[in-house]
């Protein structure tokens, strides 16, 4: 309980003199603790005199001069919170005093009521209740700097987790970009060398096949003349062989050409006339196949390096390859256009690779049609050497291959793709020279 | 008019022995046959033929050093000759207009409609 041998300081503010003297006499007339009552007549010397400090509690009268009812309660304890205040109250006002005492005073007094016991022990009680309100009130507060400080912690932890997870996910693309690199270069170099060794066959086997087949071309062609050709059977048998024939010598005409893609003889040449003489070449083609062409070909000079046969075979093939996927008639679209190269790889659509740098300048060309399209799960295998699925109407599947091969002697790109809406697209792309 | 006399020079003996049969069908030409191209000066300047069919690739002497070896005969370097070779595709030979090294060029294999062209088309040069 309240024990204490030093005098505690009573401000009396309270404009009734008779009251405040009577107060004041009940105050040092208390035994066990010394009051040391003060008395003030009105509101204003009475803040002043808070403002000095050194108050343990304030028995306040509502009604005073400068200031009256619940106002002089809420001035006082906007400006002293700490400070435990006693309401003193006349009879008819103990609706205000409670009032007072539910916005923050500690207790009220019925001025006429009160006796040395009830005022002494009001003002006990008051100190100690404030006491343990302030004591309350920095217990909460501590509590709350402590969650505050633990939801810091906690979401600086968060924050470093969400940075680790950002981390990681960063390293992780990076790493399957990595991977993805490396795959790719695995597939070129085997690719790569695969081409070498059917390059080098190539010569070697195009000698030994063609002579013996150049033997049976001529016995063929004297059966022809000399056998009777009206016998049907004859005829047809002796057509079926020098149709294998040939067929067999395209297979072999593919591999030289396969093999000759090694030697190029690059000039500085116009990448648009390239493809429109292509395109004139195979004019009857389309025409066969009620084949449309939308041709989008700039008119300006694009200039590349590039061997001018070889690269007139590329598109060839390509075209040819879109022709028979859409032998029922379809629509083709060949579009070229000046592209720079962005940091962010090919802004056609391709990965970054180590062909191009960012600000390269290329050449594309876009061989678009609305054929048949390729299944999904042979897509990376049109370019490997005798991968065809027009194997019944005489394909070698060599196309592509030359195709890639004479494309990468020129330094360059191609691409082969579905498309969306069905058919295939196939990019060429070189760089340009002034 | 005289039987127009070749001469093809082939390592393949059974290509030699086709085309003449083939050539000598049409009962326009006397067809030799020689295999070997370390032999083919004696023959050329024995048979003394109209055109040489020349094969490139042979494992003694081969087209290119024969060809070489004619040049320096007053009487054989007017002789035409045609090479003809399973080492180019007929798309080489259409793209250089079926001459190489200043010399008419025919790939194997070739038709007898082909080759009859061919040779036409060199003798009257
Ligand atoms: N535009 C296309 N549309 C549909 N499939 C295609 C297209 N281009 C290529 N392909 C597929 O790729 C395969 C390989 O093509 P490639 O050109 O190498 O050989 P090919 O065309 O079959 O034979 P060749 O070129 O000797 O005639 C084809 O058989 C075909 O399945
Ligand atoms: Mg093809």
């Amino acid at each position: 309980m309240y024990v204490n041998n030093n005098p505690v300081n009573v401000l009396l503010i309270e404009d009734d003199l008779r009251v405040a003297q009577l107060i004041e006499d009940m105050l040092l007339a208390v035994k066990d603790v010394k009051f040391q009552p003060e008395s003030i007549g009105s509101l204003g010397p009475g803040l002043d005199r808070l403002k000095k400090g050194n108050i343990a509690v304030v028995l306040l009268d509502l009604s005073l001069p400068d200031s009256k009812g619940i106002d002089t309660f809420l001035k006082l304890y906007a400006q002293f919170p700490d400070v435990p205040i006693v309401i003193l109250t006349g009879f008819d006002d103990e609706i205000l005093a409670a009032k007072a005492v539910r916005q923050g005073a500690q207790d009220y007094l019925v001025k006429n009521q009160a006796d040395i016991m009830v005022i002494g022990r009001a003002i006990r009680y008051a100190i100690e209740r404030k006491k343990g309100e302030k004591e309350l009130r920095s217990a909460r507060n501590q509590l709350e700097e402590r969650v505050k400080e633990r939801t810091r912690e906690l979401s600086e932890v968060n924050e470093k987790l969400r940075q680790e997870v950002k981390e990681h996910r960063k390293s992780q693309t990076a790493l399957q970009a990595a991977y993805s690199e490396l795959k790719e270069a695995q597939t070129h170099l085997i690719q790569a060398a695969k081409m070498q060794v059917v390059g080098r066959l190539a010569s070697g086997v195009a000698h030994e096949v063609k002579n013996p087949l150049a033997v049976i071309l001529q016995g063929i062609d004297y059966f022809q003349d000399k056998i009777d050709t009206s016998n049907e059977n004859i005829d047809v048998t002796l057509q079926c062989m020098k149709k294998a024939l040939l067929r067999a010598d395209d297979i072999v005409k593919g591999l030289l050409d396969f093999a000759s893609a090694s030697r190029l003889e690059l000039v500085r040449q116009n990448f648009n006339l390239i493809i429109r003489n292509s395109l004139l070449l195979l004019k009857h083609q389309f025409d066969k196949h009620k084949i449309r062409i939308i041709e989008d070909i700039g008119e300006d000079s694009v200039y590349v390096m590039a061997d001018k046969n070889k690269m007139e075979q590329v598109f060839i093939n390509i075209l040819l390859n879109a022709v028979k996927a859409m032998s029922q008639g379809g629509t083709l679209k060949i579009k070229t256009y000046v592209d720079k190269i962005s940091g962010v790889g090919l802004a056609i659509g391709s990965r970054k690779d180590d062909i191009f740098k960012p600000g390269d300048y290329v050449a594309v060309c876009e061989i678009e049609d609305t054929g048949t399209g390729i299944a999904e799960d042979i897509l990376d295998k049109v370019f490997d050497p005798f991968f065809t699925t027009t194997h019944g109407s005489g394909g070698t599947g060599l196309g592509l291959s030359i195709v890639k091969n004479i494309v990468q002697m020129h330094k360059g790109k191609i691409e082969i793709d579905n498309k969306k809406d069905g058919g295939v697209k196939v990019s060429v792309i070189l760089g340009v020279v002034s | 008019m005289d039987k127009k006399k070749i001469l093809v020079i082939d390592d393949e003996q059974d290509f030699g022995k086709m085309v003449k049969l083939n050539l000598e069908d049409t009962g326009q030409y006397t067809v030799r046959i020689e295999d070997k191209g370390a032999n083919a000066i004696s023959v050329t300047k024995e048979f003394k033929p109209d055109l040489i069919l020349l094969d490139i690739v042979m494992p003694d002497v081969d087209g290119g050093e024969v060809v070489h070896q004619m040049k320096k005969e007053e009487e054989l370097k007017d002789i035409p000759v045609v090479f003809l070779t399973a080492i180019v595709t007929e798309g080489e030979v259409d793209s250089q207009r079926g001459v190489i090294a200043g010399y008419p060029f025919i790939a194997k294999p070739v038709s007898v409609k082909k080759l009859i062209s061919s040779i036409e088309e060199n003798l009257t040069k």
